[in-house]
Parts: C-alpha cells; sequence; structure tokens
C-alpha cells in the first residue's frame, strides 16, 4: 500500500519528529507511525500551511536547530503543496470549529489525499468534520487508527478479523 | 547524535582546492570541524535521494533538543494552537473576509 497518501496535520508531525518515544524510552505510536513512512509504507503530503506553523514552532522552541529544518525541507520546495487561496479558505469555514483551522482543512482539500492524520479529535473529527472528509473522499485518522489501517492495531469496539 | 566507532567508515575524498577553500571557510564560519561539514552535506545529499521528506533525520536532531529542553507534547500541541492563531491572524483573516465581502450576494 506505497500510494497510500497521508496529510498530517502539524500536531501530529510534531509528534512523529520530536516525539517518537515515550517519556518512558518506549517507542511512541507517533515514532511506530515515523517508522512506518521511513520504511515507505505511506506517502506524506505535506503542506506549506502545515511546514509554516512546524516552522514557527521550531523558531520558537528551537531556535538553534531552526536552520536543520530549514536545509533538510529546502530540497523538497517542490513536493510542498500550495496555500490554498482566500476563497478555498472561506469554502471551509462553516465546518471548523474554530476559525484558525480553516487554512488547514483548505490545504486538506486541495491535497488529493485519502487520510488526514490527526490526534486533535476536538478539531478534525468531530461529526460535522468527519462528514466533511468523507464528502470529499477522504477519512480522518488518528495515529492509532493509521496503525490499524496498516493491521497493526485492532480497532477498539471491532473483533479481529479471522 | 552518538553513533559507536565501530559504525563509523572512513572515506576519503579528493577535491579540487578551490571548493576545499570554500568548505574549509564554511566550516569556520559555522565553527564546526570541516569532517562534520562534510556528513552533513552527504546525509543532505542522501536525504534528496530518498525524495521522502528527511523526518527521521529531522527526529534525531530535535527529539533530542525537545528531551533537554524538558517540553512535553501537550506544552507543544498548546504552542501549534497558539501560533496557529497568530499565523490566522496575521496572514489569513483580513484576506478571507474580503473574499466573503467580495462575494455576490
Amino acid at each position: 500500500m506505497t500510494d497510500l497518501r497521508v496529510f498530517p496535520d502539524t500536531g501530529v508531525l510534531v509528534a512523529m519528529i520530536m516525539f517518537p518515544r515515550d517519556r518512558h524510552g518506549q517507542v511512541s505510536l507517533a515514532g511506530e507511525v515515523l517508522q512506518l513512512y521511513d520504511e515507505g509504507a505511506f506517502d506524506l503530503l505535506l503542506s506549506r500551511v502545515v511546514v509554516d506553523e512546524l516552522d514557527e514552532v521550531v523558531d520558537r522552541d528551537f531556535l538553534e536547530h531552526r536552520h536543520h529544518l530549514l536545509a533538510f525541507l529546502a530540497p523538497f520546495e517542490d513536493q510542498l503543496l500550495r496555500w490554498p487561496t482566500p476563497e478555498e479558505i472561506q469554502a471551509v469555514l462553516p465546518v471548523v470549529v474554530d476559525a484558525d483551522d480553516a487554512p488547514i482543512f483548505a490545504a486538506a482539500l486541495v491535497a488529493g489525499l485519502d487520510i488526514v492524520l490527526s490526534n486533535d479529535f476536538q478539531t478534525f473529527h468531530t461529526p460535522q468534520a468527519k462528514a466533511f472528509w468523507k464528502q470529499h473522499g477522504m477519512k480522518v485518522e488518528s495515529l492509532y487508527g493509521l496503525l490499524c489501517v496498516f493491521g497493526l492495531r485492532e480497532r477498539k469496539g471491532e473483533l479481529p478479523s479471522t | 547524535m552518538t553513533i559507536a566507532i565501530n559504525n563509523i567508515r572512513r572515506i576519503t575524498l579528493r577535491v579540487p582546492s578551490q571548493l576545499h577553500r570554500a568548505l574549509t571557510q564554511a566550516a569556520a564560519e559555522r565553527d564546526v570541524s570541516l569532517n562534520r561539514l562534510a556528513v552533513e552535506a552527504l546525509e543532505l545529499y542522501a536525504v534528496q535521494q530518498k525524495r521522502r521528506f528527511p523526518l527521521k533525520e529531522l527526529s534525531a536532531i530535535l527529539a533530542p533538543a525537545a528531551q533537554t529542553k524538558g517540553l512535553t507534547e501537550e506544552e507543544m500541541m498548546r504552542h501549534i494552537k497558539e501560533v496557529r492563531r497568530r499565523i490566522w491572524q496575521e496572514r489569513y483573516r483580513e484576506t478571507v473576509e474580503a473574499s466573503r465581502k467580495a462575494e455576490p450576494a
């Protein structure tokens, strides 16, 4: 399943990069997903909206390492998804809880993706948001949910497939 | 990033003197060894060849930094929300509202 296109929100991207292990040193869910990506299990679609936020967060908390982020991402400029237009952002405003999440929703919409990956349940997993993703041929998964997609976890409340 | 000595391999490069001078100068400006600079350049090349976002390589740098700073995932998620709000206000809000007003009634 190497052509599965996954769009991470900034939260899971930060979790994958900065918290691949939990406080006890065990591989976290984000770490498992990072490993899957590194093995080529799926494609990541990175939006400029998400990269902007990542850059701001690194600039704020890891200023001394920002040059690494910029140097590592520079060769991939052509792979980053474009910023959504004001009209595209405006179109998703009725779906979002907070207006400031609208650029991320709009960026996901222009990406042509399979899965929105987010652990922000109050924003990306609301019934309204889920209906929106479904309407546009996508679905939203958490880090745990993505591991379920690859058969590495079982959906809670589901019987294991035989 | 610590790499065990037995995981180190040596390569010898022959480079034009002009390139050597430029690399030496760049290393001095960044206060790193010429070896460190060359390793970083080669890592970057390897990443580019993979054409996959170098998240694992970034993680090797930023995860220890987050640990050293004692940052938790919850704090980082809060920072993201704050950054998102500021970006919305500074970059998007005005143009999105303008596009809404420009729509025919």
